[in-house]
């Protein structure tokens, strides 16, 4: 649905009532009333460029229409010799040929727009007032208001009638209110807008299609967003399968790597027991056998040494980290996770804390982790309001320690000393390499990582981490 | 060489556990010997006598599955004895349906190969023991003549001296002494001897 191109009349009452292909009436007593509304009409208007039709009738003359329009327009006469404006009596233009003719009239308006709109025009803007309308012509003039409704919807045209209300009977206002889309009269002094049935419904209905695209747009919003929440979750699987059958792939690797040499110990140690049984005793062999034993074993570690250096890889960063940012930027990252489970994050941020030295993304890792743990401790909670509380404070002068409490299910005190060992886990979906990748990232960085009981419920995990003091200080 | 010392060969690219292997089976007396691959053991000359192979899965070049394929196209008979560091269902099964009599896991108890490599020569032995007969049967059954063949496939069917004689058109005295020479070259001493001879003959397909 295009929204309407909207029409700036000049009227402040008016506002954003009307667009291009308004029709309008105003109800006027005096002089003043008309000067009041049409004087900024034009001019608003002339200003956008528009070219503006003044039909005037008395109780105003063409020269007052004239005078008051300069006043507030000093330019006029430019507007005038630039034929951007015409000012003209109501009778000439409306009673051509001696009589009305509303299908005349309305031809006119058409043929003048389509003429104006080849020179570049934005659009016409037009008042006319009916003081001349006799009751004869009273029947045709309103048949013409009334087609003009019909026709002048798509039209970059606007047009203001003005009615005076003294000569007008309760049976014209009505006339005219239906005729036209909206109605402009004094109401205890100020300016008011009347809507017709007509407009009103139009509205309405308008109301309605804005309402339904609303409902659409929102429905179609949380559809999305479902759908990119299953593509996240589906995502997240498929890098915790490949990550799996990563580590199974590696772990198969590994353990045939460590079966040869284990083999060879097993098969040598058997064949020296054979040796030294045998009647009698071979000492040489067996001699040669427990070597090859050794050997084997040693080769064993080796390859243990191997598979932990390609761990380790690269040395780690350490470069001088604000604890209370990671924590910040970490939380930024899993807003979405704390909003789609309905869990509150509270943070108390020890001010200036000193920084710590260690690897941001590592760091970064940890808090993940542990919020995640978290979120995921509290996943089974229904009765009560899912909490996360982050601490950051200094403790002993060189010394930083981080905790994050849930108020989740708890720790079985049977397996909190297991909890950080690696494939540990009591969820259906982890890996059980959160927390124990978190201890070592701990550790790597000179501290410690522990669980505790919370009271009334729930957990917290706590770490230490030590602060840079000396290039603080620097 | 001694005739029927038995010989266990042992294929396996790691020396720890080729010689571990070596000493192990070396100490309860069986002779052993060692190949670092495949093809070193194809391309050597063994000697005829009972044995068995133990044959590590993964080698270079030729794999141990690769290697009993081998052997079966060249009709080398030998018991294998498979040995592997991540023995797969799959590879198990490819392995034992070929033939091999034992699978191992590694590591494995010196007890539970030396028992896998007594079996298997025990089951050579035997194999080896009527491979020779049945060749001698063979051998024997060369020397008749085609008469005393059509002959011996009748005997052994059930049919009387007089029904034979019948289908061949031949006296009965004639189908008489072709049978006596028959039990002679074949070195049977009954009637029902030289069903079971004949059964063997059969049992065993014919090779090119």
């Amino acid at each position: 649905m295009a929204k309407p191109v909207m029409l700036n009349s000049g009227i402040d009452v008016v506002g954003d009532v009307a667009a291009w292909g308004a029709h309008f009436c105003l109800f006027y007593e005096t002089k003043q009333d008309l000067l009041d509304t049409l004087i900024s009409y034009c001019k608003s208007g002339l200003e956008r460029e528009e070219y503006c039709l003044w039909i005037v009738a008395e109780p105003l003359t063409i020269e007052e229409a004239r005078a008051a329009l300069k006043n507030a327009v000093p330019d006029l006469d430019r507007y005038f010799a630039g034929s951007r404006l015409e000012i003209v009596p109501a009778r000439d233009w409306f009673l051509q040929g001696g009589a009305f003719d509303g299908k005349r009239l309305t031809a006119s308006w058409y043929e003048k727009l389509a003429s104006l709109s080849a020179r570049g025009y934005p659009g016409m803007r037009i008042t006319g007032d009916t003081t001349w309308l006799s009751k004869k012509e009273w029947t045709h003039f309103c048949d013409y208001e009334d087609g003009l409704n019909e026709v002048i919807g798509n039209q970059r045209l606007a047009v203001l009638c003005t009615y005076p209300l003294a000569a007008c009977g309760a049976p014209q206002i009505l006339d005219v209110v239906r005729t036209h889309q909206f109605v402009l009269a004094r109401r205890h002094g100020n300016w008011d807008v009347l809507e017709t049935a007509t407009l009103k419904r139009a509205k309405a209905e308008l109301k309605g299609h804005n309402e339904e695209l609303e409902r659409r747009v929102v429905e179609r919003t949380g559809e999305l967003l479902k759908a990119s929440e299953a593509l996240r979750e589906a995502q997240a699987e498929l890098a915790r399968v490949t990550r799996l059958t990563a580590m199974g792939e590696l772990s198969a690797s590994i353990a045939h790597e460590l079966r040869q040499p284990l083999a060879g110990a097993v098969t040598n140690s058997d064949a020296c027991l054979a040796w030294l049984s045998s009647q009698p005793p071979n000492l040489d062999e067996a001699r040669a056998a427990a070597d090859r034993t050794i050997e084997a074993a040693t080769r064993a570690s080796d390859i243990i040494r191997r598979i932990q250096a390609l761990f380790k890889k690269a040395a780690p960063v350490r470069l001088r980290v604000n604890i209370n940012e990671v924590i910040e930027e970490t939380l930024g990252l899993i807003r979405s996770d704390l909003l789609g489970n309905n869990v509150s994050v509270q943070t108390e941020l020890g001010p200036q804390l000193p920084p710590v030295l260690g690897d941001r993304g590592q760091l970064q890792q940890v808090v993940l982790n542990l919020v995640k743990n978290g979120i995921e401790a509290m996943s089974g909670v229904q009765d009560r309001a899912l909490q996360l509380r982050i601490r950051s404070a200094r403790h002993e002068p060189n010394q930083i320690v981080v905790d994050v409490a849930d108020s989740g299910a708890g720790i079985d005190p049977q397996v909190i000393g297991k909890i950080f060992e690696p494939f540990y886990t009591t969820k259906l979906q982890g890996t059980g390499m959160g927390l124990a990748i978190s201890r070592s990232i701990i550790e790597a960085h000179g501290g410690r990582l522990w669980a505790e009981p919370n009271t009334p419920r729930g957990a917290t995990f706590q770490c230490t981490l030590p602060a840079d003091i000396e290039s603080n200080a620097a | 060489m001694q005739h029927d010392t038995p010989t266990v060969f042992v294929v396996d690219d790691d020396p720890l556990i080729r010689n571990g292997v070596r000493s192990l089976i070396g100490s309860v007396g069986l002779r052993v010997l060692t190949f670092g691959s495949a093809l070193d053991f194809l391309r050597s000359t063994r000697p005829d006598a009972p044995a068995c192979l133990v044959l590590d899965v993964r080698l270079p070049d030729l794999s141990g599955l690769d290697l009993q394929r081998e052997l079966r196209k060249s009709d080398i008979e030998i018991p294998i004895i498979f040995i592997t560091g991540h023995g797969d269902i799959p590879m198990t099964v490819e392995a034992m349906k070929a033939g091999a009599v034992e699978f191992l896991t590694k590591p494995f108890r010196g007890q539970n190969l030396l028992e896998a490599v007594q079996g298997a020569i025990a089951r050579d032995r035997a194999a080896r023991q009527e491979r020779a007969e049945i060749a001698e049967l063979r051998k024997s059954f060369g020397t008749l003549s085609p008469r005393e063949r059509e002959v011996l496939g009748m005997v052994v069917t059930g049919l009387l001296n007089k029904q034979i004689a019948a289908e061949l058109g031949i006296s009965e005295l004639t189908v008489k002494t072709h049978r006596a020479h028959i039990m002679e070259k074949m070195r049977a001493g009954s009637l029902a001897e030289l069903v079971h001879i004949s059964d063997r003959l059969r049992s065993v397909p014919q090779r090119a």
